[in-house]
């Protein structure tokens, strides 16, 4: 290789990136198509539903898109990034639940916002929290730059504030008891307690309300104008609170599809009451709760359940049709004045549990007996009304007992409870002798509106007491005993082992909603980079070394090998992430080049100065007298250099160069900062929407460990294959 | 400018210094085409340093070194060039780890266009045979001895057709058993007319071979003669002295 060739080489290696600056441009064409940045960790607003980009402002901005004609893009980021990213041209605009400020307002020009929030407190279900009093000087973790983070400064000292760069690490924070609570914007809160039932939304805060609009460069006027009075035109036209309506409607749960892809559900209306409808284990059970839900399955409908206390069900069914109540609702003449009711699932009366021996065999006899009821309840009050001589206990299960016991002559409680505790006392009988009482029909209640929704449900539920499924529902419960603790019967998680609930974890973390294509993509775009970086890592650094090298010999090439130099002591002497955000922010501030040619670009000039010093200590390692025998000769220092000394040096540098190049592979992993989909942000995403922390974890370590030994394992071979040959 | 016929290099005050360090203290001397030369002297004489300069291992500080009647040091020379028309021993002969035997010598003639692959795989095989290591031509140097790896790296010296060869103590690094196979070869060679320049410290070898001998001390040709003028009468007491040290 000639000294020019040389020349011409190194001049081209440090040139490359600013011609591509240069040439990328900043992209006429996107006059129609507009890239968005958004973080989807931030449910309800910005989140995946399967592959598709979903949320409220992705579902706004969809509108806005079929509004203006204008095809938007969405791209995911780092909440972080973002900011810097619209300020620097990286995409066309920001929406990722931008809290208007005027902090903000100096860098960025914000929309008409779109919505309303206010911080609450999430932190573990059950807890004593009433007032802002409860969270002051306790442990917080937030995200940084959020509003919630400049909140909890005025609530807890600085080293109580832990700050974290997406939800998903809060909420383990929060599981894990590292920190006490959370302060955040109110459906994001909900929206992490609809993944983790563990955890609760304390609204106790007294921060003024936050409004979130869409963020633009601010010499982005033409396109901020068309966005900005098509978002207006939607807020009159009543489509962003119809948005907002639609993901209130799911609870603003992580398993909402885009409102412009949505799916039939079933949204129920309930209230705690045994055995009708409570949770057990995190889980809508009861037999409300599970035959709507066999019903849902019947007729293909998702199905959301909405706590509201039980006067309310009936006020808000009145207003919206959408709804149905299900609570042990009794189906009466009254309510059918303002309600309409389906078929009944199951009715109740109240009846006499006795001694199989007993003399009860008549009303009339219970004058003269000691009735066992349970404080408070039907029979309780039924008894009074009779004036009969009552023991009164908190359970029919302890009524039952007494009765068996001989304590008491006989128990009144309703049937299905009485069949229940015939289970455990097989010596007491039901005797249906109370004349004076009425059958009780249970429905679930439809306002009178919802002609569509009552056809289709109570179809369903008359084919499902024709085969037989709800009676194996009820059947269920009763030989539970109706109790509080008793869990849904579409729930098996309580049965399952340990393995099984891995497997369970592993399904949903990977194979429900192919979530496995994070980490597919994302190692593709690892390995990408990783090649294509060491690729340009050898190269620049086998000629920055042979630059340094051959000048340090001959005393020539003074300013390339300064400029080598330089280039080595800079790249080794700062860390990789801020080498790789200078260039993707600064250096190729004006390009929409591919972020993964830029990463691999970044990761190339980093990995070549480590390549330069082990390809230099590899030069040096071989004798003088190579180079001098190469040069008597009459071979040119460049041959000399690629003949004898390069060959035998890179047979010494081997195992330091593989080193190198499986530190590369890890360091990739930050080129999610920059927002490019590898293989750790694919996890983070995973880890985004399952709030699951451990296996995609534990997934991706193996899978980085998989492809260091296979590349351990081919270094080792190819060393083996150069020791051998000489 | 001083050309005779067969004059093959004119070396004219030379000298050469690393740092303060004066190495050589100004050298005339000319070699003729066909000449054998010797040089002797103690160690850290300028031995070593001197033919360095002539191949341009090492730049000298000043001085005119005349190859074949054009200045060796002028800045319009191609150093590669003037290279490659002489040939170079080295004590620890430098072979080549990672070619084998025949590679070492096929390299340059290949590499500089002087001969095709066919063309230097012929020569090759003759060298070999000529230095009796026929059976050594696909071996690596790590598998050969310390003698017949000097006679490749004669070979491969001599496969680019040199017009002077330099030997730097080409059997310093020699187990004393070896020494023998390396200088019958430089001897062979003497006896087909090769110009030669040759340090050493086998003073009986310099004795038998030489057409001259240099005796260098300090940096100066302390003494020049025939082998019998040096090992016969030694002048200076320098040379008297070094000779009563070493024979």
């Amino acid at each position: 290789m000639n000294r020019k060739i040389l020349a011409v080489l190194l001049t081209a290696i440090m040139i490359v990136p600013v011609f591509v600056t240069m040439t990328m441009g900043d992209g006429s064409e996107a006059e129609t198509t507009v890239v968005v940045e958004s973080s989807p960790d931030f449910a309800p607003y910005d989140y995946y539903y399967g592959d598709e980009f979903t949320g409220i402002d992705m579902d706004i901005l969809r509108a806005i898109g079929m509004d203006t004609g204008i095809n938007i893009t969405f791209r995911q980021n780092l909440f972080d990034s973002i900011l810097l990213s619209v300020t620097q041209h990286k995409c066309d605009f920001g929406a990722s639940g931008f809290t208007i400020s005027e902090e903000r307002k100096q860098s960025v020009d914000f929309t008409e916002p779109y919505s309303v929030i206010r911080q609450v407190v999430v932190a573990k279900a059950g807890l004593d929290i009433t007032s802002e009093a409860d969270v002051k000087g306790k442990v917080m973790s937030v995200q940084t730059g959020t509003s919630g983070a400049d909140y909890a400064k005025t609530l807890t000292s600085p080293s109580n504030i832990i700050y974290q760069k997406g939800y998903t690490e809060i909420v383990l924070d929060l599981i894990n008891g590292k920190a006490f609570c959370e302060v955040v914007d109110d459906a994001v809160g909900m929206a992490q307690v609809s993944a983790h039932p563990e955890l609760q939304v304390y609204d106790v805060l007294e921060a003024e309300p936050e409004y979130y609009g869409f963020i633009f460069a601010k010499d982005n006027e033409a396109l901020y104008k068309t966005i900005n009075d098509s978002l207006i035109k939607l807020k009159e036209n009543g489509t962003v609170a119809d948005i907002i309506k639609y993901y209130a409607d799911n609870g603003f749960s992580l398993d909402t599809p885009s409102y412009f892809n949505r799916v039939n559900t079933l949204f129920i209306l309930t209230c705690h009451d045994v055995p009708f409808s409570y949770m057990a284990n995190g889980f809508n059970a009861g037999i409300d709760a599970d035959i709507l839900r066999a019903i849902s399955k019947d007729i293909d409908y998702k199905i959301r359940f909405k706590q509201v206390d039980f006067k309310d069900i009936f006020k808000e069914l009145e207003t919206n049709p959408s709804y149905i109540g299900a609570a042990g609702i009794f189906d009466t003449p009254e309510r059918r004045e303002h309600l309409s009711f389906s078929d009944s699932y199951m009715s109740d009366k109240l009846v006499v549990l006795a001694p199989k021996n007993s003399d009860i065999t008549d009303i009339s006899v219970l004058e003269s007996k000691s009735i066992a009821v349970v404080i408070g309840n039907e029979s309780d009050t039924y008894a009074e009304s009779k004036g009969y001589a009552v023991n009164r206990y908190t359970e029919n299960s302890a009524a039952a007992a007494k009765v068996s016991s001989g304590v008491n002559d006989c128990a009144i409680m309703d049937r299905t409870m009485a069949k229940a505790q015939i289970n455990n006392h097989p010596d007491l009988e039901i005797r249906d002798i109370l004349t004076d009482v009425q059958e009780r029909p249970y429905a679930f209640a439809f306002s009178p509106d919802a002609t569509n929704l009552y056809e289709i449900v109570n179809a369903s539920l008359l084919k499902l007491k024709a085969d037989g499924t709800i009676d194996d529902i009820l059947a269920y419960y009763e030989k539970n005993g109706y109790g509080e603790g008793v869990p849904s019967y579409f729930d098996d998680e309580s049965e399952k082992s340990f393995f099984d609930k891995l497997w369970d974890k592993f399904t949903k973390d990977f194979l429900d909603m192919d979530r496995y294509q994070y980490l597919t993509n994302g190692l593709a775009n690892t390995l990408k980079i990783t090649v294509m970086a060491l690729i340009m890592g050898m190269i620049i650094g086998s000629v920055a070394a042979m630059v340094v090298s051959m000048s340090a010999q001959t005393g020539k090439w003074k300013i390339p090998a300064a400029i080598c130099r330089v280039y080595i002591t800079v790249i080794r002497g700062t860390p990789v992430m801020v080498q790789l955000l200078i260039i993707y922010y600064i250096v190729f501030a004006s390009s929409d080049m591919n972020q993964i040619l830029i990463a691999s670009i970044a990761f190339g000039l980093n990995s070549g100065a480590y390549v330069a010093e082990v390809v230099r200590s590899g030069i040096n390692s071989v004798p003088k007298g190579q180079m001098e025998a190469a040069r008597s000769l009459g071979l040119s220092t460049g041959a000399s250099m690629k003949l004898i000394i390069l060959p035998q040096a890179i047979r010494n540098i081997l195992p330091a160069l593989g080193n190198e190049a499986i530190s590369l592979i890890k360091e990739t992993s930050v080129a999610g900062y920059i927002g490019v989909m590898e293989l750790t942000r694919g996890a983070d995403i995973i880890r985004g929407q399952t709030y699951d922390a451990l296996l995609p974890l534990l997934v991706i370590a193996a899978v980085y460990l998989a492809i260091v030994l296979i590349l351990q394992y081919l270094i080792k071979k190819m060393e083996k294959r150069l020791n051998n040959a000489y | 400018m001083p050309i005779e016929n067969n004059e093959m290099l004119n070396i004219r005050a030379l000298t050469k210094s690393f740092g303060d360090n004066q190495v050589l203290k100004g050298i005339d001397l000319t070699v003729h085409k066909g000449e054998v030369i010797s040089i002797i002297g103690p160690s850290g004489c300028g031995k070593s340093t001197f033919i360095r300069c002539l191949i341009l291992l090492e730049r000298p500080s000043s001085g005119n070194v005349f190859f074949d009647g054009k200045d060796i040091l002028s800045k319009d020379v191609n150093e590669d060039e003037i290279r490659s028309r002489m040939g170079m021993v080295f004590q620890n002969f430098n072979l080549f780890p990672h070619m084998t035997a025949k590679e070492n010598i096929m390299l340059a003639p290949v590499k500089l266009g002087v001969m095709n692959k066919e063309e230097a795989s012929l020569e090759a095989d003759r060298l070999l045979s000529k230095i009796g290591l026929p059976d050594k031509a696909d071996t690596y140097p790590s598998k050969l001895s310390g003698g017949q790896q000097q006679r490749i790296a004669i070979a491969r010296a001599l496969a680019m057709k040199p017009e002077v060869m330099l030997f730097d103590e080409p059997t310093s690094a020699l187990d004393p058993e070896k020494v023998g196979e390396v200088l019958d070869l430089i001897k062979d060679l003497a006896e087909n007319n090769m110009t030669m320049i040759i340090v050493t410290h086998e003073m009986g070898f310099a004795r038998e071979v030489s057409d001259r001998v240099l005796f260098f001390s300090e940096g100066y040709i302390e003494e020049e003669g025939t082998p019998a003028e040096i090992f016969g009468n030694p002048r200076s007491s320098r040379l008297q002295d070094f000779l009563s040290k070493v024979l």
